[in-house]
This record gives structure tokens, sequence and C-alpha cells, in this order.
């Protein structure tokens, strides 16, 4: 277990350091969180007070996913461009172990996305949230993490598998965000497209989050976070399969870096 | 005639390589549903923001928004990737016209 959470910090440590000198990372965290939060604040800070953390936080969760999921994969995606690729996957350790250690990295740079976006909603737009709710606010945001987490493990060997993961991926990222309500309600969607809305775990999460930022009566933050936490577990499980599929398909077909 | 052929197999190399598009699921993700969710994204935005009156500006706007995106970063790519790949100092070497061939 040791060696496992050793191997697990080494990949942490090493990813954040190649992150760090990324300009890629900076864009994703950085300078694409500041645009959509410049965007929402901007179309949303004269439409009502009830709209405001839209475009505060709305920002910084897009920065947050946008790092965490994307960013987490092509993480795995660079491997392959840099030939390091079947190295990965012929060390004794596990691959989730590797990947897990690569999301970390990923999830602390995405949580730094917050930071421009509520700056620039407070320097810029003199937008606040005085109503916020702190420990319920904490909890949402981590179930909100531990969702971002489990989505982008489960996801990550995908790209390892197939190089037109990246690409479909990346093409379904704006339907995230919008299934997902970073930055409008879900209830602005057409009703047919709300029940996929539903399966996803980071609708509840976010949904607690800004409930939490601008307090409502009818809020459920109890039965939103067991929601969030409970399709992250089904995520979990089915990740394990996925894990062994992509695993045995690696082997058999020997074509892992030309995948 | 060797300058359009240049330019034939230029195009058909940076449709294959250029956004890794390998396969036509990867193609119909980046060029179709990408933009429809991202003008679906902003219209959903706007009605938030502004109400229902101002859906057809939002959606025409990212249209046009797409539509330059596609053809702006997708010159800048060809050239950067180049860069990336370690494959520019060949082609500024091959005796092709540059003009044809990015």
């Amino acid at each position: 277990m040791r060696a496992l959470v050793r191997a697990a910090w080494r990949a942490f440590e090493v990813s954040l350091r190649l992150r760090v000198v990324s300009p890629w990372t900076y864009l994703n965290w950085l300078l694409f969180p500041v645009i959509f939060a410049a965007i929402g604040l901007f179309m949303l800070t004269s439409s009502g007070i009830d709209r405001v953390a839209y475009g505060v936080l709305g920002g910084g969760i897009i920065g947050f996913w946008s790092v965490a999921y994307l960013d987490g994969g092509n993480s795995i995606q660079d491997e392959r461009w840099q030939g390091t690729l079947e190295q990965i996957f012929a060390v004794p350790t596990p691959l989730f172990v590797i990947v897990i250690g690569k999301i970390l990295s990923s999830l602390l740079l995405g949580l730094m996305s917050f930071i421009p976006t509520v700056a620039l909603a407070y320097f810029g737009f003199h937008a606040a949230l005085p109503g916020l709710d702190p420990v319920r606010f904490a909890v949402s945001l981590g179930v909100l993490t531990l969702s971002f987490f489990v989505i982008a493990v489960a996801l990550t060997p995908l790209f390892a598998v197939w190089r037109w993961a990246f690409t479909v991926l990346n093409g379904l990222e704006m339907a995230v965000y919008g299934l997902c309500g970073f930055m409008f309600p879900i209830s602005q969607l057409p009703s047919w497209l709300q029940p996929i809305s539903y399966l996803l775990s980071p609708t509840w999460a976010t949904r607690a989050l800004y409930a939490s930022a601008n307090p409502t009566p009818s809020a459920n933050f109890v039965s939103w976070w067991l929601a969030a936490l409970g399709l992250s577990a089904i995520y979990l499980g089915l990740s394990f399969l996925l894990y062994r599929f992509v695993d045995a398909r690696a082997r058999v077909t020997g074509q892992l870096a030309l995948a | 005639m060797k300058q359009l052929a240049a330019f034939g197999r230029s195009t058909w190399l940076q449709y294959v390589a250029l956004f890794q598009w390998a396969t036509p699921l990867g193609y119909l993700a980046y060029k179709v549903l990408l933009p429809v969710a991202q003008i679906v994204f902003f219209v959903q935005l706007g009605v938030f923001a502004t109400g229902p009156g101002n859906a057809l500006y939002f959606a025409l706007g990212n249209s046009l928004q797409i539509a330059a995106n596609g053809a702006i970063f997708g010159v800048i790519a060809t050239v950067a990737n180049e860069r990336h790949n370690g494959t520019l100092p060949l082609l500024l070497g091959s005796p092709a016209n540059r003009l044809v061939s990015s």
C-alpha cells in the first residue's frame, strides 16, 4: 500500500512540475475561466442579485472542470506523443495509481481557477456573495471536487486506448457546461434534456454549490450531496471494468502508441 | 500542375493530422457537436440573463464567432503544429511553394 501511495505521489509531483511550466495549463486555469467569467458577469450582474452567483462562480467551475477532465486526460495523450505510454502500462504499478496522481495535480491547478474569476468579479464588477453559507459551500465544493476526480479517473483510460477520445470528449465539453448547470440552472434546458443532467454527478454538486452561495429556502443539500456521491460511486464501479478492459485491450492488440 | 498537386496533398494531410481527426466520429464531435453545443450554451446563458427576446442575437453572434474561429485558429494551428512536431524546418526547407503548402 505504501508503495502505491508513493507511486501516486511521484506521479502527482512530476505531473505538477510539468504543468507549472506548461503554457497550455495557464491557458486552462487562468485565461479561459476569466473569459467565461467576464462574459457571465457582464450579462448576469445586471439581471438580479439571485443570478450574480452564476457570474461569480461560473467561470471558476468551468475552468476547474476543464483542467480536471481534459488536462488530466491530455496528460495520457502527452505520454503517447512522448513515447512513454508503453512504459506506464508495463510497469508493475497499476495504471489507475498513476492516473490518480496525475488527476490530483489537475484538481489542484483546477481549483486555482476560482482565484482569478472571483477576483475579477470583486474588483472588476463589484460583485460579491454576501449570503454565502461557508460550511455548506465548503462541503459542496468538496463534493464537486470528488465528482470531478471520479469522472476524470474513470474517463482517462479511454485516452490511453483511443487517440480520438480526446477529440470526441473535447467536443462534448460545451455540452457538459450546459447539462451540469455550470453557468445557469438546468431548468433553462429543454425538458427532454434534463433527465440526462440528472445522471451527471456534477449537476447535483453544482446545484448545492450555488444554493449555498445564494441561500434558497427550497434547497435540499443533503439529498443533492448524496445524489452526487451516489452517482460518483456508480462511475467508480464502472471505471474498474473500464480499466480491466483497457488493460486487456492494450495487451491483446499491442497497438498502444498507435491506437 | 505540380503546385496544384502539392496543394491537394497538403490539404489532405492537414485534414487528417491537424486536429487528430483520425476518425469521422472525432470530426463530427469537433465540427458539429462542439459548435452546436456552444450555440445552445450561450443562447441559454443569454436567455437566463436577459430573457428570451435576445435568443436570436446570441445564436447569430456565436455562429459568426465559430466560423471565424475555425478559419483563423485552423490556419494558425497549421504552422504551430509543424513547429510542435519538429517538422517546420523540413517544411521551410522543401522546394514547395509556401502559399500552397501552408
